[in-house]
């Protein structure tokens, strides 16, 4: 109405072009208007129609993490991509657990060893890919040997020496004793997928109920049914995974509609849902362990000390209370209680409460003062003034350390916290004196994997740079180590030498919270938190 | 009442003349004035008024709402609110004014040698001008931030290159202006020299705007600090600053709303305060100053 | 007109080498080594030797200037380098996100102007009538609030409350609605006390009252002759105001998940994906660079005074 009014007046001279572009901007943003209004209508209306197959409206189940989908790239060897993609239901492994954390049979059937080197695995008749091509032991071959060579996670869980294949049959020749290896390869690092096939960054073919149809790394990933899955027919169409990296976002999208579940949820939303009758809040105890690392390159970090001080500083029932909203259970140890090497009981404790007063002391007492006068603590001119880093997915990790940097500004200690998307480069680079991170420790219920990871000197995750020659032999020893009473002693010693040696804290085990609608039928939390997505999961409409 | 208020960036200043608003009177400018020396007492002693430690964590404390022990409430980490605000005023509001203080001083100077000294030396330094203003201020700023990395330092010098060009441009133009008056060529047929010019005439003459300007902008610096550090561009933690606890109340939003409000009313009372402040001079000067 | 577009042309291309030397510049400012961030990419302990010989096969041990013409004739061609955080080319990264923010942009900015145009010039007319009054108390508001803690509310009020939008912004269109709001009300507050200030002026002059005399009516002085008059103060200040508008989306679409530009920045910022954060200013102050010659280009056109006065000088 404006514009053309604007239109009769402007028609002289060299203005006409203007009166034109005028008009057209006008339009552009009504349009624009207009268009949105619309579209509301119609997108509110139905909140899972966007899937339609046939007429028949396709089921489709969203789900939501904060950071819990966080595969690079389509590749199951690189990095944990393999059990991100072990979530969307799309790979699966030669054994999996069951709800007791024990392997039982999946793509194979049965498995054999008389010396516990040479193993004998029958695979599964009738198993095909997603590619359509049947899955043979020459191809799990392939695949194995793949992972192998591209993982470096991988050899340190087992030392295969050779793969012989014939017909259904695998035959691995380790170089050494394993007595775990049926729960070792549970493990979504040897998930099993098609090799010949797969490009690894557009599309991998596992041997799942449901096969990725689109993926955008952080983003989304969409996975649609695989209808000729060994084990029956998947019960959705097709499920989306969203990254949503902001936990007010994601709560608000679960208590909308727009996702059906929330996949580890942050715990500060958890109180949101707790009492609310279409919600399910489903918690489980599992092996995740929030620890803290300390960098033993770093001049500070050598000295027993200030490691022995910080980890006093850590008010462990206090962050699992109110951080954790009592999702976790404070940790004085490594291992959680319900496992048999696991607890506290039996051990010298070189902390075993909250003690900032004690921790001061102590700094003291190693010599450690303020000589200049700065307020900052110091020693042969080194000043405790730290640098920790964290990744800012598991929000909690950030407050954490926001709590330990008031306590340890208390005592005298300047703490510095960079919270990264992603904290592989700076762990690479060495330059952090704290590292907080949080993870399965014992996924299969085997320790070998923690300390091999994380204690073991130049172990992958070992960001503490810990290297004590005595626990990595004892280490070796339970690799080849079978019987259980023998082996759950052997932990404990180790467990006793990383706490004197406060090479990193576990400060508590957390549970594993996923939050869904009501709706949601087939589903459960799995304890060694390596599967969601399966083919019961259900959602009704 | 001149439009100037603006959100991410400065902008031009467009006078008003004719039918303009009244006059702002005497006694709304005493209380605007009032308001804002009220603002910045609270902010020169606000960590000595907090009722508790604003750093002291007490977690058996966490995300209690607004309660007599409590007023404003306490945040995740179990921080008093209200000591945390009284105590944050220091670094939301007195960063700003350092911006506005440094920027206010350095554009000036900028802009006086500019219209001063004309020819080349003009040229140069207003196509520098020219080019710091052809970025998109917030975007420069928090690039420069991303670039330095976060801290209270890096935030106030990012702020610094996006406000500066203000000041540059406006005391160019006011010196130009003023070289053309009857009494200063009067007074240098007199022979009084260059230096003198400036520091007697020139500059005393454009005080009040250079300030009304400066007053005016302190509003926008303190959103676009509390913008850099919602962004975590700006204050690192746990220093207590109102962008970052509204950035950090942010997931608190529905379970403990308090975390996210009382930093946010703090922050608009203080940027309201400022730009009324701001405004009722630039009244009184414009309609008063009989131009 | 030929010396008009000259002059302009020229000051374009000035304009233009300074702000891609700046943003070069930029790196200088990061506290980073580049090449000991090339040395932790392939996981090689730094050592002082390898860093000087990293430095010397990237090039960092050349003269600033000729750094810039190649980083300058990379740009030309559309090159500006590498992510470090993912190895892709910063260009593609960049086009990747660059829908979501142009149209982001392009929506608010036709909102404020529906949206201000016609209040500022009501609010003029009206002047310390009840629409002014109410008019102004509400933009003193919104310029006065952090456009993050108003994208908060609105997410919170129309997604949650209401549920008359999908907080995730996946959603095509209606996506948009939210953050074009908050985009757009935030530099209304600001645009529509400018176009009211400049109608006052203009309705202060004389011709206004000899065209009431004539017994022209009302809406014509108003909708024809007065925002005819405005139309350049009115396009110019709409061409300044896009920098905030752009710089209003690096929040906007941090708090509503749009994975645009700015998104892009600030997940480049946390990063210290450097490269990145110096094609994304250059981009940036491009964009506005481009919008405002245009802008200025058009005065010429639509008034033949300016660009004689331009000639003149």
């Amino acid at each position: 109405m404006r514009a053309s009014s604007i239109d009769r007046k402007k028609a002289r001279g060299g203005k006409r072009w203007l009166a034109a572009v005028l008009a057209l901007v006008l339009a552009a943003g009504m349009t624009a208007c207009g268009g949105s209004g619309e579209t509301t209508a119609a997108d509110s209306s139905g909140a899972g129609s966007s899937a339609e197959a046939g007429g028949e409206e396709a089921k489709v189940m969203r789900f939501g993490s904060t950071g819990y989908f966080a595969a690079e790239t389509l590749d199951p060897a690189n990095g944990w991509d393999g059990w991100y993609m072990t979530f969307d239901g799309a790979l699966e492994t030669l054994f999996k657990l069951d709800e007791n954390m024990e392997p039982e049979a999946a793509l194979a059937v049965s498995c054999e060893t008389s010396d516990n080197i040479t193993w004998t695995i029958t695979l599964r008749e009738g198993v095909t890919f997603q590619s359509g091509a049947p899955m043979t032991a020459e191809a799990v071959k392939a695949c194995l040997e793949r992972t192998y060579e591209t993982s470096n996670r991988a050899q340190e869980q087992l030392a295969i020496d050779s793969i012989e294949a014939e017909g259904q049959v695998l035959t691995i020749h380790l170089q050494g004793v394993n007595v775990t290896l049926q729960s070792d390869l549970t493990d979504p690092l040897w998930s099993v997928y098609d090799t010949e096939n797969s490009d690894y960054t557009t599309v991998v073919y596992g041997t799942g109920p449901y096969r990725i149809t689109s993926f955008e790394p952080f983003v989304e990933t969409v996975v649609s049914k695989y209808a000729d899955y060994w084990g029956g027919e998947p019960k959705l169409d097709e499920a989306r995974l969203i990254t949503i990296s902001d936990t007010e976002a994601l709560s608000m999208a679960l208590q909308n509609g727009e996702i059906d579940m929330a996949v580890a949820m942050p715990t500060s939303a958890i109180s949101l849902f707790a009492d609310n009758e279409a919600f399910v809040v489903d918690a489980v105890t599992t092996s995740r362990g929030n620890r803290l690392y300390y960098n033993m390159q770093r001049p500070a970090m050598q000295d027993p000390a200030v490691r022995q001080a910080i980890a006093m500083c850590l008010d462990r029932e206090g962050i699992a209370e109110s951080i954790y909203n009592g999702m976790a259970t404070p940790s004085y140890g490594i291992f959680p209680d319900f496992l048999s090497y696991g607890g506290t009981e039996g051990l010298t404790l070189t902390v075993d409460h909250y003690d900032s007063a004690g921790a001061a002391q102590g700094l003291a007492d190693a010599g450690w003062a303020d000589t200049n006068g700065n307020g900052i603590l110091d020693k042969d001119g080194v000043e405790l003034s730290l640098r920790a880093i964290t990744f800012a997915s598991r929000k909690e990790l950030s407050q954490v350390l926001e709590l330990l940097q008031a306590e340890l500004l208390s005592i005298g200690v300047e703490l510095k916290v960079d919270v990264m998307e992603n904290t592989a480069d700076v762990q690479n680079s060495g330059d952090f004196d704290l590292d907080c991170e949080t993870g399965v420790m014992v996924p299969t219920g085997n320790a070998q994997y923690f300390f091999n990871m994380m204690a073991v000197t130049g172990g992958s995750s070992n960001y503490s740079y810990y290297s004590n020659q005595e626990l990595d032999s004892l280490a070796a020893t339970l690799a080849v180590t079978s019987d259980d009473a023998e082996r759950d002693s052997l932990i404990r010693q180790m467990v006793q030498m990383i706490l004197d040696d406060n090479a990193l804290t576990v400060f508590n085990h957390q549970k594993m919270v996923n939050i869904y609608s009501a709706d949601v039928t087939g589903f459960s939390t799995h304890p060694s938190e390596y599967y969601l997505l399966d083919m019961n999961t259900d959602i009704q409409r | 009442m001149s439009a100037r208020i603006q959100f991410f960036s400065r902008k031009p200043v467009t006078k008003t003349k004719g039918r303009e608003d009244r006059r702002p009177s005497r006694l709304r400018l005493a209380f605007c004035l009032a308001l804002l020396l009220a603002l910045l007492v609270l902010a020169a002693a606000g960590e000595n008024l907090a009722p508790r430690d604003p750093y002291a964590a007490n977690l058996s404390q966490a995300l209690q709402p607004p309660s007599a022990e409590y007023p404003f409430g306490t945040d995740n980490l179990g921080r008093c609110i209200l000591s945390r605000i009284l105590a944050g005023a220091s670094a939301s509001l007195f960063s700003a004014l350092a911006v506005v203080a440094v920027v206010s001083v350095f554009g000036t100077a900028v802009g006086i040698v500019s219209g001063y000294l004309g020819g080349f030396a003009d040229q140069v330094l207003m196509k520098i001008t020219m080019i710091f203003q052809a970025f998109p201020s917030f975007i420069l700023a928090v690039a420069v931030a991303g670039m330095l990395g976060p801290g209270l330092e890096n935030a106030v010098l990012s702020l610094m290159v996006m406000y500066w060009t203000t000041y540059a441009r406006l005391a160019r133009s006011l010196v130009l202006q003023l070289k053309g008056e009857p009494y200063i060529q009067a007074a240098r047929l007199c022979g009084a020299g260059r230096g003198q010019i400036l520091l007697r005439h020139i500059l005393p003459n454009m005080l009040s705007s250079m300030v009304v300007t400066a007053v005016s902008d302190i509003g926008n610096v303190i959103l676009s600090m509390a913008g850099l550090s919602f962004l975590g561009l700006g204050v690192e933690a746990p220093m207590a600053e109102w962008g970052l606890m509204i950035s950090n109340g942010r997931a608190y939003l529905q379970t403990a709303p308090w975390c996210i409000l009382f930093p946010s009313l703090a922050l608009l009372g203080a940027v309201v305060i400022f730009n009324l402040a701001g405004d009722t001079c630039r009244d009184r000067m414009e309609q008063g100053g009989g131009r | 007109m030929v010396r008009f577009l000259f002059r302009k042309l020229g000051l374009f291309l000035l304009v233009f080498l300074g702000i891609t030397f700046l943003s070069f510049c930029l790196t200088y400012l990061s506290p980073s080594d580049p090449a000991e961030i090339q040395l932790n990419k392939t996981g090689v302990a730094p050592t002082q030797e390898l860093l000087e010989q990293t430095r010397e096969e990237m090039g960092l041990n050349r003269p600033l200037l000729v750094r810039y013409g190649e980083w300058l004739a990379g740009l030309l061609r559309g090159e500006m380098g590498t992510s470090l955080r993912n190895g892709q080319p910063v260009a593609e990264e960049l086009l990747e996100a660059l829908p979501p923010t142009a149209i982001l942009t392009a929506a608010s900015m036709a909102v404020v102007l529906l949206l201000s145009v016609p209040v500022g010039i009501l609010c003029a007319r009206f002047q310390n009538g009840p629409l002014d009054l109410g008019v102004r108390f509400l933009t003193y508001f919104f310029a006065s609030l952090p456009s993050f803690f108003l994208a908060l509310a609105i997410l919170y009020l129309f997604s949650l409350r209401l549920g008359w939008f999908s907080v995730i912004a996946s959603g095509g269109v209606s996506g948009y609605v939210m953050p074009v709001a908050v985009l757009s009300l935030t530099l209304s507050a600001w645009y529509i006390r400018q176009v009211r200030s400049v109608v006052l002026t203009e309705l202060s002059k004389d011709y206004i009252e000899g065209a009431r005399a004539r017994g022209v009516s009302e809406a014509r002085i108003l909708f024809s002759h007065v925002l005819k008059n405005s139309l350049l103060p009115i396009l110019t200040l709409a061409g300044i105001s896009l920098a905030s508008m752009l710089g209003g989306t690096t929040i906007v679409e941090n708090i509503f998940s749009i994975r645009g530009l700015g998104h892009l920045a600030m997940e480049a910022i946390t990063a210290r994906d450097y490269p990145v954060i110096q094609g994304y200013v250059v981009w940036m102050a491009l964009a506005f660079l481009v919008v405002n010659f245009l802008v200025d280009l058009s005065y010429g056109l639509i008034d033949p005074r300016i660009r004689r006065g331009a000639e003149n000088r």
